[in-house]
């Protein structure tokens, strides 16, 4: 007879009061050496625990029948044969999985991620250990601690502390004899629950692993502490038709055999397919089984399961079959190996459907798949959940269906499933003597415990620096008459997208005098300033009625941005506008994603006939969607046209508002994306080019708009800043001008001039907030400034000073090209100014422009900056520059 | 009592050796230095006897210095709740 593991065990997590004086004075040195010993081992490499590894494994070889026999007439529970088995699985198997793990400084190199791995060690361990397997536990959890540089202190169960203490002692020996520190092991002597209570609260004891039943670990996760707390299963087992019933017997048998049952993985009961069960239990019987009849059924099921609990009776645990048959009365031949019982349910009505740790299995007909399936599933959660659980079948289908229904941490497929379950004999599992049962068994893991749960695993993660890139139109053409290159594309049907007064003063005849001969070309007449939705839509249906292979817009940045999006729904014709239009904060990791592989393609050729926005060459396009009252942005590089033609004849008729608007717009895309934390050395050329150009020639466009190099060189710099901002993106001085546009209707140019002056003043200043980019190195756009300053060589000795002038060089721009000098000029009264500024914030706050701006605005800030722009500009009202600190 | 410090120079092969020699001269100095430059490795015996030592030194009322600390010794004796008792100098 034997005390029962589950009643004292559950004890544990209700000590009545802590130990005397005296004991906690000896637990505390415990503790101490421990502490040690633990401390001592941070200093030791891989080879060092290596070395003494390999000599702990060997002397656990040597010591495996000296152990199993003093285990068994402890405990007097299981077979010492078997235990022999453990103890070398426990050794040698282990070892064979340990010997070439790292362990120690670097465990692991991830080079491709930038990333190592480091093991820390946890110190102390305080581990219970159970009575059913005592010194092959012991074995492993020496030998695993050794290998993280763990120090351990054990509480074996009381009913075998004896062969545990002594498995712990040769362990220790061994191990400190092979250098490691003394104290690394010790073993509770006579323990009692408050002893281990006091030391599972312990504040140094780092993990309490706890091996046994369900009171053991309920006491280890309620301590506060990090815990591994393994426990009871119930492991159901599928014998399916299509199985190896020949190999599914024997292996049952092997399984539920082994140590008489106390493998808390053994099979519980077995479900077998009608259609084969008489042939199973026929072989059962072939080979030793004994299978009970009715009313030997009933007799075992009074006997072996507590009628009161419902749990197996202790008496039977680790008991011979013979030995169990005769202490119910049953009368079974004298080589019985196993006891067989049919069940026809699982639950309180059926006691046989229980953990049975010994070597009786409850069988169940099943009549369909369905059925088999149903009954495995009621087991799994009659105390199995998150254990083990086994199949015999060569369905593919219904052992993954089987894998998908059952809740065990172990699917052993076609094996013995207490075998099975160890890990590396019958599978590539990692071998263990305690299996987690995640969250449904209260575990905290599903894995065999191994190393991996000895150790604190610490990542070194190095600064990663993303590719970046610089995407362009395949061809562009610039400057006068770059039309002409129009010829070289050949295209059977081409739609032209533009607008009645593009078309009314002649450019559409200019494209198509210059286009491929032969071309059938259809013109598509947008009439609105901004197209929408149902104009687009419109667009498409032409593309496709014609059968389009050509696109040419010709217009300014709304016109391009509908040709874009006309070609995205005609070569797409799934592609959801609204969803493609969802916000983003990093291009790489966005969640949507646009389509790929169109079955058809449309050359897109891009003809601005602005020298602002850009498009021609950006992946962006907005669209209104009227009927919802909002815009649509879409950005992908997909949008990107394929030909940009930039062709100044096309703006040499720009009225002077517009031309002033789209090159302080053209400005604005240059500064924002110079001082981007996207910013590339290829950006920053255009982006200095860009800024170049228009300081020197959109005077000269504005005063003179017939000038034809002024106009070509405006035309080439709001092509040249779009690609520094398709690229790098722009700033927070896009998000004010959005937000202050949309609400005052005031044209974009116009709404960036009123606020750059003060972005730019607020960007060179110290941040209030750094903006988080791994792609920048300190904090530069006040340097970047300065930098454009020299560029433009308007002097200065410091970087301040440089900053300034370039501010200074701006306003006298916007002067010039008769901007007004506040948001006040423009008769917004001020009180209506500030009712609109809380919805002006949250926008510009939701615009994803600033997402790449160098400063990371706050809301107020935000505010100040709008407050700002409505106040006006000059140097003086300017936000003091304050670079000097960085 | 004497003020002068006296250095003593910690022997690697014979850390516990050269404490108990230390602990000699605890008696009336008010301060003392250990020189533990040439010790990269501690074991348990070694962590013990510090700790005996620093419990000696608080007797005497002498104020401990360990010079030169590894950094690998040096978290050892943080882990060991030995760094407590000392005061530490490069």
């Amino acid at each position: 007879m034997i005390a029962t593991e589950r009643k004292e065990r559950t004890q544990l997590a209700l000590p009545a009061e802590g130990p005397s004086a005296e004991r906690i004075a000896y637990l505390e040195s415990l503790v101490s050496q421990a502490r040690i010993a633990a401390a001592v081992f941070t200093q030791f490499t891989q080879e060092d625990v290596d070395r003494i590894v390999k000599a702990m494994v060997l002397t656990g070889l040597e010591q495996a029948q000296y152990l199993a026999r003093l285990a068994v007439e402890e405990t007097r529970l299981g077979v010492m044969e078997d235990k022999v088995i453990k103890n070398m699985v426990a050794s040698e198997f282990v070892y064979n999985h340990i010997k070439d793990k790292r362990t120690v400084g670097v465990i692991r190199d991830i080079p491709e991620r930038n990333l190592l791995e480091m093991a820390e060690p946890i110190g102390v361990l305080f581990s219970l250990t159970p009575i059913t397997n005592p010194t092959s536990t012991m074995l492993f959890k020496c030998i695993v601690a050794i290998k993280t540089r763990n120090a351990v202190i054990f509480s074996p169960h009381p009913k075998a502390w004896r062969c545990c203490s002594e498995a712990v002692r040769i362990m220790r020996e061994t191990a400190v004899k092979h250098g490691a520190p003394e104290g690394v092991f010790t073993c509770v002597e006579s323990p009692t629950l408050r002893d281990n209570a006091y030391l599972m609260h312990h504040k140094d004891v780092g993990l309490i692993d706890a091996t046994g039943g369900p009171g053991v670990v309920t006491a280890a996760y309620s301590s506060g502490k990090p815990a591994l707390g393994v426990g009871p299963g119930n492991t159901p087992v599928y014998l399916e038709k299509s199985g190896d019933l020949n190999t599914a017997i024997v292996d049952i048998i092997i399984s539920k055999t082994f140590d008489n049952g106390t493998i808390c993985a053994s099979e519980q009961t077995v479900v077998i397919d009608g259609e084969i069960y008489d042939a199973a239990l026929q072989k059962f019987a072939e080979l030793g089984a004994h299978i009970c009849n009715e009313k030997e059924t009933k007799l075992l099921e009074r006997t072996v399961i507590d009628p009161q609990t419902g749990f197996m009776q202790p008496m039977a645990v680790g008991q011979k079959a013979t030995d169990i048959a005769r202490f119910v009365g049953l009368s079974v031949k004298p080589n019985t190996k196993l006891l067989i019982a049919e069940i026809h349910g699982v639950g309180r009505e059926h006691p046989l459907s229980v953990e049975k740790l010994f070597p009786v299995l409850a069988v169940y007909r099943a009549k369909s798949v369905s059925e088999a399936l149903k009954t495995c599933i009621d087991v799994n959660h009659a105390g199995g959940l998150g254990h083990t659980a086994v199949i015999f079948s060569r369905n593919e289908q219904v052992i993954r269906e089987f894998g998908n229904l059952i809740n065990a941490g172990r699917i052993i497929v076609n094996s013995p499933g207490a075998i099975g379950a160890l890990g590396a004999v019958y599978n590539d599992l990692v071998p263990t003597f305690s299996f987690g049962c995640g969250t449904g068994g209260g575990n905290s893991t599903t894995d065999n415990v191994n190393v991996q749960h000895y150790l604190n695993i610490k990542r070194v993660a190095r600064r990663t620096q993303n590719h970046m890139w610089f995407r362009v139109p395949n061809q562009i053409f610039f400057n006068m008459n770059a039309v002409e290159n129009l010829a070289q594309f050949p295209s059977e049907t081409t739609i032209i997208v533009t607008n009645p007064a593009l078309e009314q003063i002649g450019h559409v005849d200019i494209v198509r005098r210059h286009m491929c001969p032969k071309t059938h070309v259809h013109a598509c007449i947008i009439p609105d300033a901004e197209p929408e939705v149902k104009v687009v839509e419109q667009g498409v249906e032409a593309l496709n009625f014609y059968k389009a292979d050509q696109i040419i817009a010709v217009g300014g940045g709304s016109m391009i941005d509908a040709a874009k999006i006309m070609k995205l729904k005609y070569e797409s014709p799934e592609a959801d506008l609204e969803e493609l239009a969802a916000p983003f904060l990093d291009l790489r990791k966005r969640v949507i994603e646009y389509p790929k592989g169109r079955a058809q393609r449309a050359r897109l050729v891009a003809i601005p006939t602005t020298s602002g926005t850009g498009s021609e060459v950006t992946p962006f396009a907005v669209l209104t969607d009227k009927d919802r009252g909002r815009k649509v942005t879409l950005a992908d590089y997909s949008l990107t046209p394929d030909v940009a033609i930039v062709d100044p004849q096309f703006v040499m008729s720009m009225p002077k508002g517009l031309t002033a608007d789209t090159g302080i717009d053209c400005l604005t895309h240059a500064l924002e994306s110079g001082v981007s934390n996207y910013a590339s050395a290829y950006t920053d050329a255009n982006a200095m080019q860009a800024i170049r150009l228009v300081f020197r020639y959109l005077p000269i466009a504005f005063a003179h708009p017939h000038d034809e190099e002024a106009r070509c060189m405006m035309h080439n710099a709001a092509c040249i800043a779009a690609m520094a901002f398709s690229n790098a993106s722009v700033g927070v001085n896009h998000a004010l001008a959005h937000a202050f546009g949309a609400r005052f209707h005031v044209a974009h140019g116009k709404a960036n001039a009123l606020m750059l002056p003060h972005v730019m003043a607020y960007n060179a200043a110290v941040p209030t907030k750094f903006m988080p980019s791994p792609y920048t190195k300190g904090y530069v756009a006040h340097k970047k400034y300065a930098t454009v300053a020299d560029l433009l060589g308007l002097g200065g000795q410091t970087v301040q000073e440089k900053v300034e002038k370039l501010i200074a060089a701006t306003e006298q721009l916007l002067d010039q090209l008769g901007f007004p000098r506040s948001v006040a000029e423009l008769g917004i009264a001020r009180d209506e100014f500030e009712r609109a500024l809380p919805e002006m914030v949250k926008a510009a706050f939701d615009d994803p422009s600033w997402r790449s701006n160098p400063r990371m605005p706050l809301m107020q800030e935000l505010v100040e900056l709008f407050w700002k722009a409505y106040e006006g500009r000059g140097i003086a009202r300017v936000a003091t520059v304050q670079p000097q600190a960085l | 009592m004497e003020t002068n410090k006296l250095c003593m120079k910690i022997d690697a092969n014979n850390v516990m050796a050269d404490l108990l020699e230390a602990e000699e001269s605890l008696e009336g100095r008010e301060e003392l230095a250990l020189d533990f430059s040439g010790v990269t490795r501690i074991n348990s015996a070694g962590l013990e006897g510090l700790q005996s030592f620093a419990h000696r030194a608080e007797d005497k009322n002498t104020k401990v210095a360990l010079r030169g600390v590894n950094v690998n010794v040096y978290k050892t004796l943080k882990l060991a709740r030995l760094t407590v008792g000392f005061s530490f100098e490069n």
